[in-house]
């Protein structure tokens, strides 16, 4: 009971991190995973989860094309937390971050989206009237509509989930896990190309390719496939002024 | 940037109001309108400010309602806009030939471009790169994951926020010209893309997890598959893997779920049958 009410409060305050905190990435699976890892005691567990779904939910992103991406703060908590709890299989986290990803993001339009509509509205109003008390205070009602109704669904979730959950999984095959062990190697391939979709173009596609052989053929680490990058960007900073630079058709490069 | 007494030195604003308008940044999306989007939480920022500059009940008024004008940006990005809005609503204040409607001019023909730079700052590579280090670090067990992600990604987070304010404010509505003159910011953000994807490059190459399980067996000789591929090319199936996916978001506009849902489908079968592992 006490560890459901701290993973729904996690997931609550994850919602958060973009409304009061400016988005620190506190709400990343890598976070969240980690924190109930915490909860259960079982930190290893919770880090590698939260690696795993931070790859697959890497280009799940709340700009341009993914106006309403799936909820993978919830998402994470819940499934981590679910599988911590019943002391399974860790693999089973992965196959139940979306569903329950999906699930959190499509009650979001009965809740606080049109709650905050209601208030920005009356926010409008106020402000043609020079009253800046209401507009503050209708700012603090919003935050704390993203806060409560995530920290609702999640701690109902976990009440009712996990007995659901206990008794499922006694039914699951080895098979099954098998083939979730696969599916988890490849999901991080997902993420990957949902963030190519926003930052790839063939003009950039070289770096890709270069970062890529980097590690498939010397073997480099992230950090120092990180450092070659910096050390590119920098290149293309210094050499800027060159007059060659300015013939490129710049406008078409910022499409990314 | 002038040092921080020069700026402000005849100025009505003083680094207290824009100091207050910095905190409240952090609070932009909190009322999220569906319409005007972030533009409750820009006016929300703006109200040190405002008061400030108009002492007179209809003024502000009028001043809020223009900031209440739909605006929406990357987060991050913000405080530039705001501190640069700061300036102009000080121009206008004091100046009754300073045609208002510019103020909001600049702001929607900033807020484009600036999300554009800030999603492929902040989303593309510090994101990207802190999460890189920490997903590799979190893999192991290492606590240090999740603490050095916050922190490689929170320091230009949080530089970006308290500089561009300042800056923004310093530029005023010269802001324009300097951006746009020289093409410092476009030469930015081709750098950036370019650091991000080298990152994801050698990303998909450490971790996305397939082999091939494919033994052929005849006599005494052995032949496995992956072997003869890790000479040729290793990792070429994560990479194969990703671009097939991103043919079929890109090119296929296939839905993510499906692709998800897929992925298990077929771990599952290719698994049964022994081909990857």
């Amino acid at each position: 009971m006490v560890q459901s009410f701290l993973v729904a409060l996690i997931g609550g305050i994850g919602h958060i991190d973009e409304r009061i905190f400016g988005m620190t990435m506190i709400e990343r699976p890598l976070v969240i995973c980690t924190l109930v890892g915490l909860v259960y005691g079982d930190l290893k567990t919770g880090l590698i989860l939260g690696a795993q779904i931070e790859l697959l939910s890497m280009g799940i992103v709340g700009i341009g094309a993914n106006a309403a991406p799936p909820d993978v703060i919830l998402g994470g908590a819940l499934s981590t937390a679910l599988v911590l709890q019943t002391g399974t299989d860790s693999k089973l986290a992965l196959a139940l971050v979306m569903p329950i990803a999906a699930f959190s993001m499509a009650t979001k339009y009965i809740t606080y989206v049109p709650l905050n509509q209601i208030l920005s509205q009356k926010s409008l109003e106020a402000a043609s009237r020079g009253d800046t008390k209401t507009m503050e205070r209708n700012q603090w009602i919003g935050l704390f509509d993203y806060f409560i109704f995530p920290f609702l669904i999640g701690l109902v979730g976990m009440l009712l989930g996990a007995p659901l959950f206990k008794s499922l999984v006694a039914y699951i095959p080895d098979w099954l896990t098998g083939g979730f062990e696969l599916a988890s190697g490849v999901l991080p391939a997902l993420g990957f190309a949902l963030l190519m979709q926003l930052t790839f173009t063939k003009k950039f596609a070289p770096y890709l390719f270069l970062g890529f052989i980097l590690v498939a053929f010397f073997k480099l680490t992230n950090i120092g496939v990180a450092m070659v990058g910096g050390v590119i960007a920098a290149l293309i900073l210094l050499n800027g002024n060159d007059s060659s630079d300015n013939n490129e058709g710049e406008v078409e490069d910022n499409e990314i | 940037m002038k040092s921080k007494d020069e700026m402000f030195k005849g100025k009505k604003l003083s680094r207290k109001e824009l100091m207050a308008t910095f905190w409240r940044a952090f609070l932009l999306p909190a009322c999220y309108s569906m319409d005007r989007m972030q533009a409750p939480g820009f006016a929300y920022s703006m109200i040190p400010v405002l008061k400030k500059l108009y002492p007179n009940k209809e003024d502000l008024g009028k001043a809020l309602t223009r900031q209440s004008e739909v605006y929406n940006t990357t987060y991050a990005m913000s405080p530039f806009i705001l501190g640069i809005t700061a300036s102009m609503e000080e121009e206008a204040s004091s100046n009754p030939n300073f045609l208002v409607s510019t103020i909001n001019n600049i702001k929607v023909a900033l807020m484009g471009p600036l999300a554009g730079i800030g999603d492929t700052f902040f989303w593309g590579t510090f994101r990207v790169i802190a999460a890189g280090v920490g997903t590799t670090l979190a893999l192991k067990g290492n606590i240090l994951g999740p603490i050095l992600f916050l922190i490689l990604y929170n320091i230009p987070h949080l530089l970006t926020r308290y500089y561009g304010l300042f800056l923004g404010y310093d530029l005023g509505s010269k802001a324009i010209d300097s951006l746009s003159s020289g093409g410092g910011f476009q030469r930015a953000t081709k750098a950036a893309s370019v650091m991000g994807l080298t990152v994801v490059g050698g990303m998909i190459a450490s971790m996305v997890n397939i082999k091939f399980d494919f033994v052929f067996k005849s006599g005494r000789t052995t032949l496995d598959l992956q072997k003869i591929v890790d000479q040729i090319c290793p990792d070429i199936l994560p990479l194969a893997v990703t671009f097939f996916m991103y043919w079929l978001l890109q090119k296929k506009k296939v839905k993510t779920s499906w692709i998800m849902i897929g992925c298990f489908v077929f771990g599952i079968l290719f698994k049964y049958l022994g081909i990857f592992k």
